[in-house]
């Protein structure tokens, strides 16, 4: 029986090291053609990128050139495209847009939509974003329900890029789910919403049914689309029990900067969690009000250094009193608050050596 | 006892021996086979998301992490200011390169000032981890973004814990000062921490062999391949090793090693785990393990990944004597970290990395050393006195070259498909031959310098080794590899 098993051992071992030989002999193949291959589609791209390139400055001459392009052109193609699309802004993104349009790209990325493998759907709805068509976006509404989170967060980029989102709960259901950790590509698509969604995205924050993890985007969105209209319901948000609103609320009404949130932010200073403190003293130091000195005064003292260090900042900020109470803590505050005190003046060169 | 019943028990002891030797051998090959189909499951996925990731969008879409990439510096004054100049110019939308100069004993700290145009820094940084005394931080007229720290040596962990009490970014990039960091690897290693902002805690990237490729500015202009025997048998490690086992231990989420090569960490978690221990040469891999470690203890759900087109070049040592004192130092590290981490060994409470990843390294890389040359004399030798039986001995040999030979074509298939370098037809041919070659003495070798490893474990001998550097030459590598540079070790040989 041993004898079997280990006659099966050295001759399964050895048929592997066969295998492997013959592996090796067709791999050296495969790679001399293949660097071949690389060779022409490198040149034949780089001839191609040239022709974009004149025809992009001449598009009278889109029509004649087509012919130059052949069918087998249209993998190449749809890489240049992507290449120089990142690269070109306004008029000659029009341009190039037409150019692939007339070149049916358009059409071939419409196709790919339904492609076996999830990348290329990815990639297809990714360049449909470059093209103002009723067609694209209807395909790039369908391809919010593809089984793959990927694609779906492509199409929603596209969507939003083409300024083409009907109803931000469309996208909520597409992207979040139950996730709790959410892709920043997530994030990104609903920060490039634009000011037309500000409204739906409050209500978002105002509806109990909608996921949390939802609310943190639609809040973030909220702070870096800059809308004051958006303070009354991340003021009534700020307290939240889940700890990710607390601090995206605080992070926002931070970049809005609203006199409205000063006693919410010296609340928030008292949060158990140091995230929302240290959110609370930059918030303190952009809306800029000599009452916050007292809650930045006491922030200065806190146990974590990044909450120490927020205070020291928003104190400079709000100016002479600040720096004057900035002084006073560095000659004879407390140790963790003093050095602090005093580094912030070292480092904005205000200290007393 | 008479001599037959004598000889009996010896004989029996010899098979038993023999057995165990070979029934390790099987568990090491069919551990590999299943790593290799793991690995192969997992770049099908790996590839796809690679395609689809788009780096000009992380670059201007304004939701990349800013990182500070730490660079502790001993005694680099042939290679400091190249290697600076090509960490300064990589594309990422916003980042700090914090050098921490360890006491160096030549000119680093001279050439860098000059270099860099250094001033006296005024940046208030908080020392969470305690360090060796810093005698000054400096930052540079020039680039507004490079921060060096000047501190008394205290060797590499505690360099790379006093650039992270400086570094203000909320990830941290460990890397050697004689690594070369592709242009665009940041943006590709950042890739984990925007799918999972949340929950990814550390992300180690691709550590590729730099001996033999042409350099311009800091960059590889042109790939090739070691001229010398023992550092193309390392590259060809390099391959296994992150080709097939990083891969196969991300799918699993049981990564035992970040590379200090190339790694990029959440900064809050470096600290809430202490920073890099100073107690072990095998800093990084330790780390890995202290970030299992606390997440398991405070029950807190986490991901650690590897990112295979996230590419960072090293040299490998070239000369016997560097690359053995390297691979001790490596060894050492290892049994280091085992013996801290003891309590995890097949402990499920960790896990798969308690069951699967530290046990793995425990009875692969250090006990399979010894069973390894054990076999290289009992095995022969029972075969030669009649003890054991041709299919015996045929199947050992099999398993020991064969066996061997199979599993580093096969990286290099994976390796292959997923190249995107355009290696040469006649290159390849020799990384096969290679391939093949390095069971017959290079493996055997190694298994030598493990065991030494452990001698000098048990010694407790401490230290890096001393250092080699001749210097980036602009258009060919020269330079002896550092013992001291981590240099990825590629755990799971």
């Amino acid at each position: 029986m041993a004898d079997v098993f280990l006659k099966l051992v050295w001759q399964a071992s050895s048929l592997l090291a066969v295998l492997s030989v013959i592996v090796t002999s067709l791999l050296v193949v495969h790679r001399f053609f293949r660097n071949r291959f690389d060779l022409r589609d490198t040149n034949r791209r780089r001839e191609l990128r040239r022709l974009a390139v004149h025809l992009v400055n001449n598009p009278e001459q889109i029509i004649e050139a087509r012919k130059q392009y052949g069918k087998s052109d249209r993998r190449l193609l749809l890489g240049v495209f992507e290449e120089m699309r990142k690269q070109l802004k306004g008029e000659f993104a029009e341009r190039l847009n037409s150019l692939m349009r007339i070149m049916g790209l358009m059409t071939e990325c419409l196709e790919r939509l339904n492609h076996p493998i999830w990348y290329r759907r990815a990639q297809a709805a990714e360049l449909l974003g470059n093209f103002n068509d009723p067609n694209v976006v209807l395909a790039l509404y369908r391809a919010l329900e593809d089984r793959r989170l990927e694609v779906r967060i492509a199409a929603a980029r596209s969507l939003a890029r083409l300024q083409s989102v009907q109803s931000v709960r469309e996208i909520v259901n597409a992207l979040i789910g139950r996730q709790t950790d959410p892709s920043l590509s997530i994030t990104e698509v609903f920060r490039s919403l634009g000011a037309q969604h500000i409204d739906e995205l409050r209500e978002l924050l105002k509806d109990r049914t909608v996921p949390l993890t939802a609310k943190v985007l639609a809040i973030d969105a909220l702070g870096r689309l800059g809308s004051l209209a958006a303070v009354e319901e991340l003021l009534d948000i700020y307290d939240h029990s889940h700890l990710p609103i607390r601090i995206a609320a605080m992070q926002a009404l931070s970049r809005l900067g609203d006199p409205r949130t000063l006693s919410a932010a010296m609340l928030a200073a008292n949060d158990a969690a140091w995230e929302v403190r240290a959110q609370a003293a930059i918030c303190l130091g952009r809306i800029g009000s000599d009452e916050a000195v007292p809650v930045l005064q006491q922030l200065l003292a806190d146990d974590q250094w990044w909450v120490r260090y927020h205070a020291a900042q928003a104190l400079y900020a709000l100016g002479h009193r600040g720096v004057l109470c900035l002084r006073a803590i560095s000659e004879e505050g407390q140790p963790d608050a003093s050095n602090m005190a005093w580094g912030v003046l070292r480092e904005k060169g205000l200290a007393m050596v | 006892m008479s001599e037959a019943d004598a000889m009996t028990i010896f004989r029996s002891t010899v098979v038993a021996l023999d057995w165990l030797v070979l029934g390790y051998l099987i568990f090491y090959c069919a551990h590999y086979l299943f790593q290799l189909i793991t690995a192969w499951l997992e770049l099908r996925e790996v590839r796809r998301q690679e395609k689809q990731a788009d780096p000009w969008w992380l670059l201007t879409g304004q939701v990349a992490f800013p990182i500070s990439i730490v660079v502790p510096a001993y005694n680099e004054e042939k290679t400091i200011v190249d290697s600076l100049h090509a960490m300064l110019a990589l594309h990422y939308p916003e980042y700090e390169v914090v050098i921490t100069n360890d006491g160096s004993k030549d000119h680093t700290m001279e050439l860098l000032t000059t270099a860099f145009d250094l001033r006296p820094s005024k940046r208030v940084f908080h020392k969470a981890i305690p360090t060796k005394k810093v005698r000054g931080v400096y930052e540079s007229r020039r680039f507004p973004n490079l921060v060096v720290v000047d501190k008394e040596n205290g060797g590499r962990s505690d360099a790379n814990n006093a650039g992270i009490n400086v570094a203000r970014h909320p990830l941290i990039c460990s890397t050697d000062a004689d690594s070369i960091i592709e242009p665009d690897a940041l943006l590709r290693l950042v890739r984990p921490f925007i799918l999972h902002p949340q929950e990814m805690v550390a992300v180690g990237g691709k550590i590729r062999a730099v001996n033999g490729c042409e350099l311009h500015a800091g960059r590889i202009k042109k790939f090739g391949l070691p001229a010398r025997p023992l550092a193309l048998f390392q590259f060809i490690e390099y391959v296994r090793a992150f080709q097939m086992c990083r891969l196969a231990w991300n799918n699993i989420n049981t990564l035992i090693l970040i590379s200090g090569a190339f790694g990029l960490f959440k900064r809050d978690k470096v600290l809430a785990v202490g920073g890099f221990s100073t107690d072990t040469v095998g800093e990084d891999m330790d780390m890995t393990m202290k970030l299992h470690r606390y997440h398991h203890d405070q029950k807190l759900k986490y991901r650690l990944a590897y990112v295979p087109d996230a590419v960072c070049w090293t040299e490998v040592p070239e000369t016997h004597r560097i690359l053995r004192s390297q691979r001790c130092r490596w060894h050492r590290g290892l049994l280091e970290v085992l013996t801290k981490h003891k309590r995890m060994i097949f402990n499920p409470r960790y896990g798969s990395i308690g069951l699967f990843g530290i046990s793995y390294l425990f009875i692969i890389d250090g006990v399979g050393p010894f069973l390894e040359l054990l076999g290289l004399f009992i095995v022969p030798l029972s075969y030669a006195f009649g003890i054991l039986n041709e299919p015996f001995f045929l199947a050992y040999v099999a398993l020991l070259f064969c066996y061997g030979a199979f599993v580093s074509v096969w990286c290099l298939f994976l390796d292959e498909i997923t190249s995107t370098d355009r290696t040469r037809a006649r290159d390849l041919l020799i990384l096969m031959l290679a391939a093949l070659l390095e069971n017959f003495g290079y493996r055997q070798l190694n298994g030598l310098w493990r065991i030494e490893g452990t001698w000098q474990f048990f010694r407790k001998q401490q230290g890096w080794g001393k250092m080699t550097r001749t210097g980036f030459k602009k258009s060919n590598i020269t330079r002896k590899a550092s013992p001291r540079s981590s240099a990825a070790m590629p755990a799971g040989k």
